[in-house]
């Protein structure tokens, strides 16, 4: 099934462009992710292709020093199941980082790890509240 | 789609989605009945994930401008949900799925999103979102209750809620029984409301009846009710009711020059209820998480902590000129910092310094301190920070600052 967007009835972008070159961001891209998985490899290999740089660095072990010299720091993770409690676990430790670590970092929040970190942080963006 | 002229659409690559009609899932018909039986979809992936996405709830998101809607997206909750959204320099990719699985448009979107995310460095988080705000509450008494009633135990539901938002309030027999009912008895106190005391996630949720504010007659999100407490205290700089209203909703404002303060912000000034219901200035960061003992202007050296669940981070700002030491200095007293027993945490190992060669901090530091939950009684964290401040002649007696988090 395709996941699909809510979309108002009215062109949003017009012109007939197909994605034959790889389009290349000129952005420094840090993943932050789940480490040896099959979701990593695609996430990885896509931003490869579409972006100047990609580095990573698994999420339990991502510290400020990680962002130098960085233009966007993508947060993604898989979860793993859900516990006795009905709570949804994630595959690997949270991201140990602080609100004031963050404060004004590009940050994408992707996955079950962009959902938790959003909680940790009392984010709008927050999973829980949805 | 919330915003279809976001930037995410213009660019930098062209997205030209194909709208698909889509039968309109039964659970946005309960937050838009005049939705139709179709709605307009476009496909992001092309298989659907074993994995949950993400979407926040829309109530309450936008009160300031330090966040901002941009997508929706088919999901188990309502159609104005945001899928994609922004809050200060995060945003959020809510669909999931692996990128080999993207469309071409999906491709081409998630690109623009990343673009767009990078655009955002330096962009501040303003207000958290830590309580029920009234829109919250009114998709409560709108939605969730004509849900419970459709159900024969949907009065115990509902009971329930109410203890949930309204802690120890008296709920009227016909409250239980319609949503109509509820809202019109809930109006009744709304302008009135402020988070009530409450323990664990149930503090979230947990709102009262502010009894001053009733009394001064003015909803606490209006302007007006800033007017009034001015009004007040120019009369009588001593007034008790204006002085406790403007400690509590107004906590920035300084209380001896609160006209003047309040002229000069009045533009800038925002109401947040999902960030404490406060009055506070555009451009602030969210009030700090920690409450210290004492400030002292004169000390060269400021401290102020953060946490995750797992650690809480110790900053020290040290002014131009000064410097104060670290574990491996050879010279001088080392910053030292320790938990106190009254706290629901206790350290899970020492701190964790980043020394430079010279053991010589100076600018700023942050010293992380892994921590480990000792009971699930409270959120308390209390800290001592110890540290000695020299320039190039002189050093101040040791100084200690206590650091307390109690939400």
């Amino acid at each position: 099934m395709v996941m699909k967007l809510l979309a108002l009835p009215i062109p949003l972008v017009l012109g007939a462009h197909s994605m034959q070159a790889p389009e290349r961001l000129p952005l420094r891209v840090l993943y932050a992710g789940n480490a040896g998985t099959e979701y990593t490899k695609a996430a990885m290999g896509f931003l490869s292709e579409h972006a100047a740089k990609v580095t990573f660095v698994e999420s339990r072990k991502l510290t400020t020093r990680d962002f130098k010299d960085i233009d966007v720091l993508i947060v993604d993770g898989e979860v793993e199941t859900h516990d006795a409690q009905g709570q949804l676990q994630l595959k690997s430790e949270k991201i140990n980082l602080t609100l004031s670590e963050l404060q004004g970092m590009p940050t994408l929040l992707m996955g079950g790890q962009g959902g938790f970190l959003a909680d940790d942080l009392k984010l709008k963006l927050s999973w829980r509240h949805g | 789609v919330l915003q279809p002229r976001h930037a995410v659409f213009q660019g930098p690559f062209p997205v030209e989605p194909r709208l698909e009609k889509t039968p309109t899932p039964a659970n946005f018909k309960k937050y838009d009945p005049s939705l139709g039986d179709t709605i307009d979809t476009f496909g992001i992936y092309t298989k659907k994930s074993p994995e949950p996405g993400l979407v926040t709830s829309h109530f309450g998101f936008e009160e300031v401008p330090d966040a901002e809607m941009i997508l929706g997206g088919i999901n188990m909750k309502g159609p104005k949900f945001p899928a994609v959204a922004r809050h200060g320099s995060f945003v959020m990719w809510g669909f999931h799925g692996s990128a080999d699985d993207l469309t071409e448009t999906g491709k081409r979107l998630f690109l623009n999103v990343i673009a767009f995310t990078a655009a955002q460095r330096g962009k501040r988080v303003e207000t958290l979102r830590e309580f029920q705000s009234r829109a919250d509450v009114e998709a409560y008494f709108d939605i969730y209750t004509a849900m419970y009633l459709e159900d024969k135990s949907g009065a115990k539901h509902i009971q329930s809620g109410m203890e949930l938002h309204f802690p120890g309030m008296k709920v009227p027999e016909a409250v239980l029984a319609s949503g109509k009912e509820a809202k019109t008895w809930y109006r009744e106190f709304a302008p009135f409301l402020r988070p009530a005391a409450a323990a664990g996630y149930r503090a979230a949720y947990a709102l009262e009846i502010d009894a001053e504010c009733k009394q001064l007659g003015i909803g606490n999100d209006k302007l007006e009710f800033l007017d009034a407490i001015a009004g007040r205290l120019a009369k009588d700089a001593s007034d008790g009711l204006a002085t406790s209203l403007l400690r509590r909703y107004c906590p920035d404002a300084p209380a001896g020059a609160f006209g003047p303060w309040l002229r000069k912000n009045r533009g800038n000034l925002y109401f947040t209820e999902t960030g404490g219901y406060l009055w506070r200035v555009r451009g602030s960061d969210p009030p700090p998480r920690f409450r210290a003992d004492s400030t002292d202007a004169d000390d060269p050296v400021s401290v102020t902590a953060d946490m995750t669940d797992k650690s809480v981070v110790v900053e020290l700002t040290i002014r131009p000129g000064w410097h104060v030491y670290s574990p491996q200095s050879k010279e001088g007293d080392p910053v030292q910092i320790s938990i106190s027993e009254n706290s629901n945490f206790s350290a899970a190992g020492g701190p964790l310094f980043e020394d430079d060669v010279h053991g010589k901090w100076t600018d700023s530091v942050r010293i992380r301190v892994p921590l480990k939950r000792k009971n699930y009684d409270g959120e308390r964290l209390e800290i001592a920070v110890s540290y000695t401040v020299c320039d190039a002649s002189t050093c101040r007696p040791r100084q200690t600052i206590h650091l307390t988090k109690t939400q």
